[in-house]
């Protein structure tokens, strides 16, 4: 082949333009330390890392979401802690009141009793983060107060509302306790529809129930079968003499079932909430309807109705206390009242207790999580440093070799030796 | 038979050795020109006679100047930079689209999204929080942003890309102006018999340029005239050169000639690249986009419109976009002037923030055809590199060919200094001998001459 000197300069320019464009993409990779500076660097690892960073910067929330969570959950262990220590406080004054020489002083334990039902109004209405720890999710006001008339306690707000969060991908959890199920009264309507009962037929049950001043009304039910699958629920409270207290009778209720499995699904075409509130101010009658424990199979038909508790805790106590200034002793069922209240909240502590164990576990396990992002992203993206170095030495002598071979031979020609 | 005869021949061999000379250090200034095809005296023996039954040689003449060129080799190098030409025009505009996007960095849209649904992950542990409300329109103000700005880059991108097209429209006709020009002179000083190498070499660099800008196919008539052709069109011969203009067509942009009816199909050099990123590459991206950005905006607005304010007075039925118009993502200036009407609470308590993590939870929703939102995009900025790549891998790999034929021709017509130089003593010596010749005859002839 015929070599002219436009050859051996278009070669000496071409390889030493390559020589630079590794020695500049090897630097640049130093520098950044990422391999992958746009997407033509490699189109999948771009996909991959996107996943990636998207993958991480949702743990990284979650994690913030279980550290913010936790906090909450902790206030709320440490007022139930309160409530129960002042809870714990009454059960043994109400025991040392059985003694006999106990009695003389009613007076003195009223103040005590009432003085624990302050602190303990106070801890239900305590917040945290701007959140009412027991007032559900409706903040308008105090959850916990005395009515207008200073005749009974009261809830003023709903406090049935759930926080929900988002702790992993399928992880949603409730954050709070909400107040209704610690100090409300829920009237649980449990037992089958037959799926056999013809459409139209009722079914009716009842139950006693009081309002916050103790005094006994009756809650009636009706459900009648509409259409398949479908009850319509109507509902009425009396009073001793079958007045009812409602103005108006309140609206009949739509109940769905499951045509499989027979569990109730929907509440006036709401699947997510499966209960309703009654509230009659003017009678001090409030408590949550709870309705799914209804389900429907091959069973006859009953229905019957049920409730946690007679009158909540704060009217219950103020009852005591007024008792005892008239030298009345708190009834056995009084007595009785307090410490179910006590074993509930034991129970609802060790459910709390739960719910930080649960996300405490996923904390751990999102750290992992993160960490193993962190190690994935490195590996398609990380620069081998000690390899980019060796490489880049190797160009850099390279092109010094080629500059100085270039810079002997390039102007030699016959015209030297002339 | 005369003394003169030496005289002859020589002053003859002079005058053909001064003009080898001239060629040689024609081609020897000329060793850095690219375009210049190194030439070659072609040197033959002037017609001898026959006197006296002897057959006399008549000494040296120039046969021709010859134009050293392999056609082949020409043809294949036009061929090669329509491809090269066009994938590298192709790979520097994609990109440019790359850094558009700026993937992957924390500045894309991929993390910019992932931060707007985290911030409405965050907000459903305190939904009363107004920090926290005001940490999700910042998200959604930075989505909204980079969106818009990258919309307002293709465009702009695009009004460039269309100014430069018609820039090289306005090339290409001025080089087959020029090729016209050069088509005719070079027949007109043929037919006159002056030499036309250097026309030649000049229109063959200027053939070149047009295949950098559009595909061309060149055949050479009987006059040695370059027959061009763009797409099919006649584009120049020796008796004229067509007019070809830029024109834009349902969002594509096309190359036809002028009063032409059909627009000319672009397969090569830069014009072709041009018109395939303005008309199909960045549309297709926009589209994606679009696609994304617009799924987006109907999901958060229908979970969103659910949700009630916790301003005063309580809202409900409000959208948190106000839409996605013209690749402009626009906020709802309502919820922008006041955070409390970010709408997420389902029951209208203003603890529960149960319509967030509705919003938070699309992240994983198979909202486009069984993909995420972040696949979508994700899927983009794939056929983004994918094509980036490809056409980076074509420019090498027509480089290298590219590069191999500049090789060849260098070979064959580019001027090696070495060997001008020993033409330039190989001629300078019979240059001298033939003096030497003269000097010879001439005391021939003075010793004949002292004889009377």
């Amino acid at each position: 082949m015929r070599i002219s000197d436009l050859m051996i300069s278009n070669n000496y320019i071409g390889n030493t333009n390559r020589i630079k464009d590794r020695i500049s993409n090897l630097n640049r990779q130093i520098l950044t330390g990422n391999k992958i500076e746009r997407p033509s660097d490699s189109p999948v690892g771009t996909s991959r890392l996107i996943r990636i960073s998207d993958q991480s910067g949702q743990v990284a929330t979650y994690q913030s979401n279980i550290k913010s969570s936790l906090s909450f959950l902790d206030e709320t262990i440490f007022a139930m802690e309160s409530i129960q220590s002042e809870v714990e406080n009454i059960v043994s004054k109400l025991t040392e009141i059985q003694n006999p020489i106990n009695q003389t002083n009613l007076e003195l334990y009223a103040d005590m009793i009432d003085n624990s039902l302050k602190i303990m109004l106070e801890t239900a209405n305590t917040k945290s983060d701007g959140k009412y720890i027991f007032g559900g999710t409706d903040y308008s006001s105090e959850p916990y107060g005395i009515s207008s008339d200073n005749q009974s306690y009261q809830t003023n707000t709903d406090t049935s509302g759930e926080i929900n969060v988002k702790f992993s991908q399928s992880v949603v959890q409730s954050i709070n306790l909400p107040g209704l199920e610690l100090f409300g009264t829920i009237i649980s309507n449990k037992g089958f529809f037959n799926t056999a009962d013809a459409v139209g037929t009722t079914t009716n049950s009842s139950s006693a129930i009081y309002d916050n001043l103790g005094n006994e009304y009756t809650l009636n039910t009706t459900y009648q079968k509409t259409a398949a699958n479908t009850y319509q629920m109507s509902y009425d409270i009396v009073d001793g003499t079958g007045t009812t207290v409602f103005g108006a009778p309140p609206a009949a209720k739509s109940l769905e079932f499951n045509l499989l499995n027979g569990n109730l699904i929907s509440v006036d075409g709401s699947t997510s909430n499966l209960d309703f509130e009654v509230n009659v101010p003017s009678n001090r009658i409030h408590f949550v309807m709870d309705l799914k424990s209804l389900s429907e199979n091959d069973s006859a038909t009953s229905i019957s109705l049920s409730a946690n508790q007679s009158t909540d805790i704060f009217n219950t106590l103020k009852q005591i206390s007024e008792d005892l200034r008239n030298g009345i002793l708190p009834s056995d069922e009084m007595t009785a009242a307090v410490s179910n209240f006590n074993s509930r909240l034991i129970s609802k502590q060790s459910e709390v207790g739960n719910t930080i164990n649960q996300i405490s576990t996923l904390e751990n396990m999102l750290s992992q999580q993160s960490f193993n992002l962190q190690g994935l992203a490195q590996n398609e993206n990380g620069v081998d440093m000690a390899k980019a170095i060796v490489d880049l030495q190797n160009q850099d002598y390279l092109l010094q070799v080629s500059q100085k071979l270039g810079s002997i031979i390039l102007p030699q020609t016959l015209l030297d030796y002339l | 038979m005369a003394l003169t005869k030496i005289f002859d021949i020589s002053s003859r061999s002079l005058a053909v050795y001064r003009r080898a000379l001239e060629v040689t250090s024609h081609n020897i200034v000329n060793s850095a020109n690219p375009n210049y095809s190194r030439q070659r005296i072609m040197l033959e023996t002037e017609t001898s006679n026959l006197t006296a039954g002897i057959v006399w040689g008549n000494g040296v003449k120039i046969d021709s100047v010859q134009r050293m060129r392999d056609k082949l080799v020409d043809a294949h190098i036009l061929n090669t930079n329509q491809k090269f030409y066009d994938s590298k025009r192709q790979s520097e505009l994609v990109s440019q689209i790359e850094d558009v996007f700026s993937e992957p960095s924390d500045l894309g849209i991929s993390n910019l999204m992932t931060n707007y649904f985290n911030s409405f992950n965050e907000l459903a542990v305190t939904p009363n929080s107004l920090p926290l409300r005001t940490n999700v329109l910042n998200a959604a103000n930075n989505l909204s942003a980079k969106v818009t700005s990258i919309n307002q880059s293709l465009s702009s991108l695009k009004g460039d890309i269309k100014q430069e097209f018609h820039q090289k429209v306005n090339e290409v006709n001025s080089l087959l102006k020029q090729i016209h020009q050069i088509n005719y002179e070079q027949f007109s000083n043929a037919y006159n018999g002056v030499p036309v190498n250097d026309l030649l070499d000049q229109r063959d660099g200027l053939v070149d340029q047009l295949s950098q800008l559009v595909n061309i196919n060149v055949v050479y008539d009987n006059t040695n005239s370059a027959v061009i052709s763009i797409g099919g069109a006649l584009a120049v011969d020796r008796m004229h050169a067509a007019d070809f203009v830029a024109e834009e067509v349902n969002g594509k942009l096309n190359l036809k000639v002028k009063d032409g009816s059909y627009p000319i199909v672009l397969t090569g050099g830069e014009l072709s690249a041009l018109s395939n990123v303005y008309s199909k590459k960045i549309p297709a991206y926009q589209e994606k986009l679009d696609t994304v950005i617009n799924k987006l905006v109907e999901s958060v607005n229908a979970a969103h419109v659910n949700g009630f304010t916790i301003s005063d007075p309580q809202e409900t039925g409000l959208n948190f976009f106000e839409g996605y118009v013209n690749g402009e993502l626009i906020i709802n200036q309502e919820i922008l002037d006041n955070p409390n009407k970010i709408a997420i609470s389902s029951d209208g308590t203003e603890g529960n923030g149960d319509i967030a993590l509705t919003i938070a939870q699309l992240t994983d929703a198979k909202l486009l055809n069984g993909n995420t939102l972040q696949e979508g995009y994700s899927s983009l900025i794939n056929d983004i590199g994918n094509d980036g790549m490809l056409q980076n891998n074509y420019t090498d790999a027509n480089q290298i060919v590219l590069d191999e034929l500049d090789q060849l021709k260098a070979s064959q017509s580019g001027v090696s200094v070495d060997e001008e130089m020993t033409n330039v003593l190989k001629f300078q010596r019979t240059y001298e001998a033939s003096a030497k010749l003269i000097a010879i005859a001439d005391d021939m002839l003075r010793t004949i001459l002292e004889m009377v």
